[in-house]
């Protein structure tokens, strides 16, 4: 590479590792908390089916 | 139950595209603009070219800077056109250094300089922290909201004792902690790129880190109240209280002197504009199916234990 670019490189991409993390920062917190979000929601989900299921069986029962 | 869920899922997919959407126009469509310049002793062809410089330098200390640049040297009565080869505080050397490696540096003058013109070429800034905007503010802009959220549904606790807005209020404040520490967290990303410091005791930022405080001094409230009523009508009156910091961080910026920046009215081109206003959005319906998600946890939590309460009896 044109060592006057690569120098121009050097000076003007400083900001780069900042914007990255900024961006890596987001969308892992986001994805990390809507997909946490999302399997507890499933496990819950599977918890009533059980439940409703055992009532629904004793409600036979009786 | 299950309406809410679908609501919360659509909006988690369009949120999700339109978020994807606004990323690949923050960085393949709008431009990037410039923030100063950078100098080089050397000059190359490129689109952020904006000229040669020259500028005069009356200590040699200052010349250190320049060391590679060609430059003019008055010393000791004489002058010297060459490139400064070596700098310090009591002297300059001035030479024939092509800057290229292996190049003759052949010495023209080693003297005390009383003024030099030094020369080279400047190129335009891209202020890549920008970037960060696009996003940074729709998430700043969600914390507000989600905030006004909960300090409404904490009125509409006091009004009514009803548990299920207590529990609305909760689920706000916990989804304007999560978009806080977003704001917070890219923010200080911000302010290091464009300031050069991870943080500064401005305005904007003082209020919004009260803010903070005040979010986090909810769920430390509700921890330290045993009794369920006394915590949801304590909480709710902190929420309120809370929430009179919001827009006194939002306007700030427009009421006293800040460094923080402030959007103006015609201030982004349109690439710019278009991918800002698809942010927004989509981080709204983000925002929107966050809350949806947590509060069909909720209730499912809730149908579990009536399950649970008449499978005991």
């Amino acid at each position: 590479m044109d060592p006057t670019l690569e120098e121009v490189y050097s000076l003007v991409l400083t900001q780069w590792p900042l914007v990255a993390g900024a961006y890596a920062l987001l969308w892992t917190g986001l994805i990390v908390y809507v997909g946490l979000a999302l399997k507890r929601l499933n496990g819950l989900g599977r918890q009533v089916e059980v439940l409703e299921a055992a009532i629904a069986r004793r409600s036979g029962a009786e | 139950m299950k309406l809410a869920s679908t609501r919360a899922l659509v909006a988690l997919v369009l949120g999700g595209v339109l978020t994807l959407g606004a990323f690949l126009g923050t960085f393949f469509w709008a431009g990037v603009p410039d923030f100063g310049f950078v100098r080089v002793a050397g000059h190359t062809d490129s689109v952020r070219y904006q000229g040669p410089f020259e500028q005069k330098i009356d200590e040699a200390r200052y010349l250190a800077n320049y060391v590679g640049y060609e430059a003019e040297i008055e010393a000791d009565g004489e002058s010297y056109a060459g490139r400064v080869v070596e700098a310090d505080e009591s002297r300059v050397v001035v030479g024939t250094d092509t800057g290229d490696a292996g190049a003759p540096k052949d010495t023209i003058a080693v003297a005390d300089i009383t003024s030099a013109v030094v020369r080279g070429s400047e190129y335009g800034r891209p202020d890549w922290g920008q970037k960060i905007f696009y996003f940074h503010v729709p998430v700043a802009e969600i914390s507000f909201l989600v905030f006004a959220l909960a300090a409404f549904y904490g009125i509409r606790f006091i009004m009514t004792r009803k548990r299920e807005f207590d529990t609305r209020a909760r689920i706000s404040m916990e989804v304007t902690l999560t978009f806080v520490s977003l704001t917070m967290m890219t923010g200080i990303l911000w302010t290091r790129a464009a300031w050069g410091v991870w943080w500064e005791w401005e305005p904007r930022l003082t209020t919004y880190f009260i803010m903070t405080l005040l979010v986090i001094g909810y769920f430390v409230l509700r921890n330290a109240v045993e009794d369920e009523e006394r915590r949801a009508l304590y909480a709710a009156a902190f929420s309120i209280l809370a929430f009179i910091d919001a827009p006194i961080s939002f306007f700030i910026t427009r009421l006293i002197p800040s460094n923080h920046p402030v959007i103006e009215r015609g201030g982004l081109e349109p690439p710019m504009l278009v991918s800002f206003i698809v942010a927004q959005i989509g981080m709204i319906l983000l925002g929107y199916a966050i809350y949806q998600l947590r509060m069909g946890e909720t209730m499912l939590k809730d149908r579990i234990e009536h399950a649970k309460t008449l499978l005991e009896r």
